[in-house]
């Protein structure tokens, strides 16, 4: 329960994943657009959260098929539609060829923890050895760049990453700030970054 | 194989099954709502936390306005707490939070103040003075944006 309160692991639950129901259930028709009734056939195909996802699965009420931003090489990938195979192969090929330069984000912003959570529930034991060498493979170029990023500079390749490669980001660019203020023995004590904020309501300003 | 294993099932399920399914997934939507709503507080309460030590006792108007009652009790209890213990110890927690290298240091005054009470003697603090003051009193007053640290 350590994650409860944590924030983006939240934001990452809302992603979406496509699941198969193996049982009917019935009063939640508002998941399946194409039900009539408001119940949920056997079979049907339907978009869940994450957070709705995991707990059913994990009663066996159905099935997850691991998104192709993943490249689900899996028993559900039906073999006579070459074409859908071929273009799940495509991320990994990509990823193996040169994993700075794949835009993770546009895939899946929470492309690692997703891929963690989806490790423990579904049936494909490549993933998280996957996971893992892409994140090797962005991860020297991503901490040389954050490391050496001055203001203006390496903005292209910022949107491609993905939300846990930005905070990463982030935290080193910040740690440099850091360094170089205390280089420039800039002042120790400041004003409390708050205060700083303009609000939009008030007219009157706060000290005057 | 896996659709034998379905069909298998399909004769024992009885229609109380299909419905406790419906109402698992109203459940999952109820806790989830749950869980969004405590985090939201949650990271409230832990802001308010932050503020107390960076501002001390007094909230400035713009933050007190939009907070919730019960936050304002928080807040209350919170400081109340902070500082019987920091009186117990007779030490202030909140100040050098970065190690200090002097033990005085020259502030320059950014807004009339009027009479502080530094140290033992009180000071008027007028616009664009310059004094030369303790640590640990400077900064309350440089966080809340009151006095500006003076690198001559």
């Amino acid at each position: 329960m350590a994650n409860y309160y944590d924030i983006q692991d939240i934001l990452m639950q809302d992603e979406t994943v496509s699941t198969v129901f193996l049982h009917k259930a019935n009063g939640a028709g508002f998941l399946d657009p194409s039900s009539e009734d408001n119940n949920v056939a056997r079979g049907s195909v339907v978009d869940l959260p994450l957070w709705l996802a995991q707990d059913l699965v994990q009663r066996q009420i159905l099935h997850i098929k691991l998104p192709s931003c993943f490249n689900a090489r899996h028993e559900q990938c039906r073999p006579n539609l070459p074409l859908i195979l071929e273009n799940v192969l495509r991320v990994r090929k990509e990823v193996q060829a040169d994993p700075a330069c794949v835009d993770l984000h546009s895939k899946c912003p929470f492309y690692y923890e997703m891929g963690c959570k989806l490790v423990e529930l579904s049936v494909d034991p490549t993933l998280g050895p996957f996971l893992l060498t892409t994140l090797q493979g962005r991860y020297k170029d991503l901490l040389c760049k954050a490391l050496t990023a001055t203001l203006s500079g390496n903005l292209k390749f910022l949107p491609h990453l993905t939300e846990e490669e930005t905070r990463l980001f982030e935290a080193g660019r910040d740690s440099v700030k850091a360094f170089k203020k205390w280089r420039l023995q800039g002042p120790r004590i400041e004003k409390a970054a708050i205060l700083g904020r303009k609000r939009n309501r008030d007219a009157t300003p706060i000290w005057s | 194989m896996e659709k034998m294993q379905g069909e298998n099932e399909d004769g024992q399920i009885s229609s109380a099954d299909e419905n406790y399914n419906g109402a698992l997934i109203h459940h999952q939507s109820i806790l989830r709502n749950k869980r969004c709503l405590l985090a939201y507080m949650y990271h409230r309460a832990n802001r308010l936390q932050r503020l107390r030590w960076q501002l001390g006792a007094v909230l400035p108007e713009d933050v007190k306005e939009l907070l919730h009652p019960s936050e304002k009790e928080f807040v209350k209890s919170y400081s109340e707490a902070l500082s019987s213990y920091m009186t117990k110890l007779d030490i202030d927690l909140a100040v050098d939070i970065t190690p200090p290298k002097d033990p005085y240091i020259q502030v320059r005054v950014l807004n009339n103040i009027g009479e502080v009470l530094l140290g033992d003697q009180s000071t008027s603090l007028v616009r664009n003075s310059i004094h030369f003051v303790k640590r640990s009193e400077a900064e309350t007053l440089i966080s809340q944006g009151l006095l500006e640290e003076f690198t001559g």
